[in-house]
């Protein structure tokens, strides 16, 4: 993937997400393809500018770039949350493969394949975090295959940074909705991920 | 696995409503709710059940973005680096960190000569009194001059004015260690034990007396000699302090019980005989490798029972069989002499005690001589009386054997036997649970529960209509029964006593006293396992803090006290808190009880986890390996404390990278939960499932294709039990059949 040069892309990601946002589904993909370079880029300029053990907040890092993309002459709420929507999943892959990154760097072995402009950083990810990304990245694979809500809901709340309101903005639906469908399916994948801490439970001692 | 399809939306879309619906009803009546919704199907009870505990277990998990500031956690408490330098010196590492301060290796240079010195500094706030304890020991160590004593070579402030010692850097191991390992012979022992006596009495010639004598503060040189370390609580003695009363809150450092003199534990007078007893323990230890009060016991209160109450076996009963006769008659009485309780009856000088022993060793006759018999039956009267009097001491053992007659009244007579009769059934029954529960580790035991808890509500019944004159009795009886409720998991009516019996303790003590803080604990914990966390911190706060101030005899309480604290701050996810104060319980048992004991194996566990949800996989690694060892040592390698720690360290292993060592622990766990419930048990299929998902994720990253073989036959075996005896629904069983289509694909790439 290449940045796309900036004037350009200003103009074809305004257009293509008010495209996404009247529904039309394949807008959706190319858009992920147009912001994922993007967000890329400066989450990755941000994990350089921070000293090891700083964190990024991703939040932040997604109205940055939606700042950086979007016409705001030509945008308005709607686009603004079928954005967010798509700079969650793109956060997402970004994450995952920084974390696989960090992983074959870490145990020298396996050729990944990742698009990442600065191969060489120091982690923003303990070793710990990094399996349990990669975990959950496969969970919610496994979790979309039954209940694809609940795994967008996770993905637009844990990878995006998005509050509620504005999950049930872009889910169309109530905030209520959202987080029953959140909680539930936060449930499934904590039990599903239990085991990667096996026994984990620490015993009590009592006072006899 | 059958491919996604629209029937398991549909299935999903009702599991959902049902949890989402269940968790918006009152918790009292969720049950009934859920009986309502799943309406008999025993798979969707059964998967909503499952949900419904994995959202309680952990309501937090993902709450928060991936991203966000202030995920991370601080640095662990306590681990700040060392400075670079302090004053002139350079500093190389830390060698230790005590009550009060930190202890360093550093590097001194002066006029081309470089060599390495310990120096001790403060720690944190520096109060007036801790100053002072400072300047004291500053003074002492000045004082001081001999071979055998660690010498103090500066002293000064650093650049923000914490006051420093700068002492001799001595390699070397502790006396019990060194002993240990080296093993030396009678005459090699008794030569080392004069030495350090020697150290002492050069103390003693300057007015110093040490107070804190024992192994680990004795350093061993490669070269074998002995050096006396540590004046930390020494107090120097002029004519207006010989007469003083030990202060119990000698502040920061404490004295060690287990060689505590028995006018120490009581508060009388220290003196020169204080170390003279002290050194009489050490000797016999160096002697037997025992504590003269063989098996002390594990409340404070118990050892500081035994030193008051019981006399010593002789040393040649408890030594190995080929020092036996050597030590059988002089050593004896040598030994029995400076264990005396009475000061008086001890050698009069720590000079005398090492000569003695070397009359010994030249088979020249002693000075000391056995205790008559006089002396032991006007012992066992006073003794007997000051039971009755306190009430609540083991009479029983006493009347039972001894054929002494004694001068009491028969009232005093009969009210010795009561108490002892109500001691005797607290202890029974206390006995008869600790066997229960304890000692076979089989915490899902038994058949015999239903008997267990007759025996307890007849006692509780009894108690509670009886012994309204006694309310120390019954405070103590409740308590036992409250105890062994608790066990039972019957937590309500353990609750109902403990608070009774601290409405009790507290009645009967106004102030800070070792029983209502024993008290307060029991009805903390006791809470704490009731789920009320609210009503639980205060209770076990007060403990806390109540054994803080009554002091350095009731280290081993605090411990406990903090233990179970930090426990309540992990049920409540305070982990920063937990750390802490968990922190302080392991390094007090440690200290007091070494690492081979029960207590510090469940501390190191608790303190583990505290850190691993702090995402502190490191720390959490190290604590948990501590706490497998001391576990294996203290309770056996099969008992149900033991397996779960090593299911924990099996895990932190694995989240921390470290495969290879996770693969070895899930390996060895599976071999004993195998052995100790069948291969076909819940909990070893599920270690079976963890093994094969190690092994797989090995593979994967080592490109391994053994460990893929190995994962796939594990799960070809696992999959077909574990449907047999969890159901084919189960979460687990589909969980794995998925794992190995997965691992399958994996496989066929590969090939």
């Amino acid at each position: 993937m290449t940045t796309p040069p900036r004037g350009e892309s200003t103009g074809e990601i305004t257009s293509v997400l008010r495209l996404a946002s009247h529904g039309n589904k394949g807008a959706f993909d190319q858009l992920l393809t147009l912001v994922y370079p993007e967000l890329n880029r400066l989450a990755h300029a941000r994990l350089r500018a921070e000293p090891v053990g700083h964190t990024l907040n991703t939040t932040a890092l997604v109205h940055e770039a939606y700042l950086k993309l979007v016409d705001q002459t030509q945008a308005d709420w709607k686009n603004r949350n079928h954005f967010f929507a798509v700079a969650s999943e793109a956060m997402r892959r970004i994450l995952v493969d920084y974390a696989k990154h960090h992983r074959a760097k870490k145990r020298g072995g396996g050729a990944i394949p990742v698009d990442l402009a600065a191969a060489d950083q120091a982690s923003v990810f303990s070793d710990s975090q990094v399996d349990e990304l990669l975990a959950l990245d496969d969970a919610l694979d496994r979790l979309a295959q039954f209940n694809p809500d609940g795994a967008r809901v996770v993905e637009f709340r844990f990878f995006g940074g998005l509050a509620n309101p504005e999950v049930a903005e872009i889910m169309g639906t109530s905030e209520r909705t959202v987080r029953r469908v959140w909680t539930v399916a936060r449930a499934w994948l904590r039990r599903d991920l239990g085991d990667r801490a096996g026994f984990l439970d620490p015993t009590p001692e009592g006072s006899g | 696995m059958s491919p996604p399809n629209a029937s398991d939306r549909d299935r999903w879309t009702r599991i959902e409503a049902i949890c989402a619906d269940a968790l918006e009803v009152p918790a009292a009546s969720r049950s009934a709710f859920l009986d309502r919704a799943c309406a008999g199907d025993l798979d969707l009870r059964r998967e909503v059940d499952s949900l419904l505990a994995a959202a309680a277990a952990d309501p937090d998990y993902l709450a928060r973005p991936l991203l966000a500031p202030a995920d991370l956690p601080a640095a662990a408490a306590g681990d700040d680096p060392p400075p670079a330098a302090i004053g002139p010196y350079r500093i190389v590492r830390r060698l230790g960190r005590g009550g009060m301060g930190d202890v360093y290796l550093a590097i001194q240079k002066a006029d081309d000569l470089e060599r390495p010195v310990a120096i001790k500094v403060i720690r944190g706030a520096t109060t007036a009194e801790v100053l002072a304890r400072f300047r004291l020991e500053r003074r002492l160590l000045a004082s001081l001059d001999h071979p055998n004593i660690a010498r103090l070579l500066d002293a000064g402030a650093t650049a923000d004015n914490q006051p420093f010692l700068v002492m001799e850097y001595l390699e070397g191991v502790p006396l019990d260690q060194y002993l240990a390992t080296n093993t030396p012979p009678l005459a090699a022992r008794l030569d080392l034990f004069r030495a350090i006596a020697a150290a002492v009495h050069h103390a003693h010639q300057n007015l110093i007396v040490h107070r804190d004598l024992k192994p680990r503060n004795i350093l061993v040189t490669p070269d074998g000699v002995p050096k006396l370390l540590d004046f930390g609580i020494a107090k120097l003695l002029t004519a207006d302090q010989t007469g003083a009363r030990v202060e119990t809150q000698t502040g920061y450092r404490l004295l060690t019980p287990e060689y505590a003199a028995p006018e120490q534990l009581a508060g009388g007078p220290i003196t020169t005989a204080t170390d003279g007893y002290a050194l009489g323990v050490l000797l016999f230890t160096m002697l037997t490798g025992r504590h003269p009060q063989a098996a002390l016991g594990d409340s404070l209160r118990d050892i500081e029972r035994k030193i008051l109450d019981t006399d010593p076996r002789p040393p040649s009963e408890l030594a190995g069989a080929e020092w036996r006769r050597q030590l059988a008659g002089d050593l004896d009485t040598i030994v029995l002499k400076a264990l005396a309780k009475e000061p008086h009856h001890r050698y009069p000088s720590v000079l005398a005690f090492a000569e003695d022993v070397e009359r010994f060793q030249q088979r020249l006759p002693i000075v000391a001589r056995p205790a008559t018999l006089r002396y032991r039956v006007r012992k066992f009267v006073a003794r007997n009386t000051a039971a009755v009097a306190a009430g609540a001491v083991a009479v029983a053992a006493l009347l039972l054997t001894t054929a002494v007659t004694l001068v009491q009244s028969a009232r005093v007579r009969a009210e010795a036997a009561r108490v002892a009769r109500e001691r005797d059934k607290a202890l029974e029954i206390r006995g008869f649970l600790m066997e229960m529960f304890g000692a076979t580790g089989a915490d899902q035991a038994t058949g015999d529960t239903v008997s267990v808890r007759q025996l307890l509500d007849i006692q509780a019944a009894l108690v509670d209509s009886s012994y309204a004159d006694r309310p120390d009795v019954k405070a103590e009886l409740m308590e036992v029964l409250a105890d062994g409720y608790d066990r039972l998991g019957l937590y309500r009516k353990a609750a109902a006593l403990a608070t009774q019996a601290l409405a009790l303790r507290r009645a009967e003590h106004r102030t800070d006293h070792p029983d209502l803080a024993g008290a307060l604990n029991l009805a903390g914990w006791i809470h704490h396992e009731l789920g009320q966390a609210d009503s639980a911190e205060p209770l076990l706060r007060e403990a806390v803090a109540m054994r803080e101030r009554l002091g350095p005899r009731h280290r081993t309480d605090l411990a406990r006290s903090q233990n179970d604290l930090g426990v309540l701050f992990n049920a409540t996810k305070r982990y920063p808190e937990a750390e802490s104060v968990l922190t302080r319980s392991l390094a007090i048992r440690r200290e007091l009880l070494g690492d081979n004991h029960r207590a510090v194996g469940i501390t190191a566990n608790n303190l583990a986890a505290a850190q691993y949800f702090q995402r502190n996989v490191a720390g959490a690694t190290e604590h948990q390996t501590l706490a497998v060892r001391s576990l294996e040592r203290a309770v056996g390698p099969d008992h149900q404390r033991t397996i779960v720690a090593l299911g924990n360290l099996a895990a932190f292993k694995s989240v921390g990278g470290d495969l290879a060592g996770a693969e070895r622990e899930y390996r060895d766990l599976l071999a004993r939960q195998a052995r100790l419930q069948g291969d076909r048990h819940p909990v070893t299929l599920r270690t079976i499932g963890i093994l094969a998902a190690t092994l797989t994720s090995r593979g994967q990253r080592d490109n391994d294709p053994a460990s893929y073989r190995e994962a796939d036959s594990l799960y070809r075996t696992l999959i077909p039990a574990a449907e047999a005896v969890l159901g084919p629904a189960h979460p687990d069983v589909l969980r794995w059949r998925y794992r190995q289509k997965v691992l399958d694909s994996v496989m066929a790439a590969t090939r």
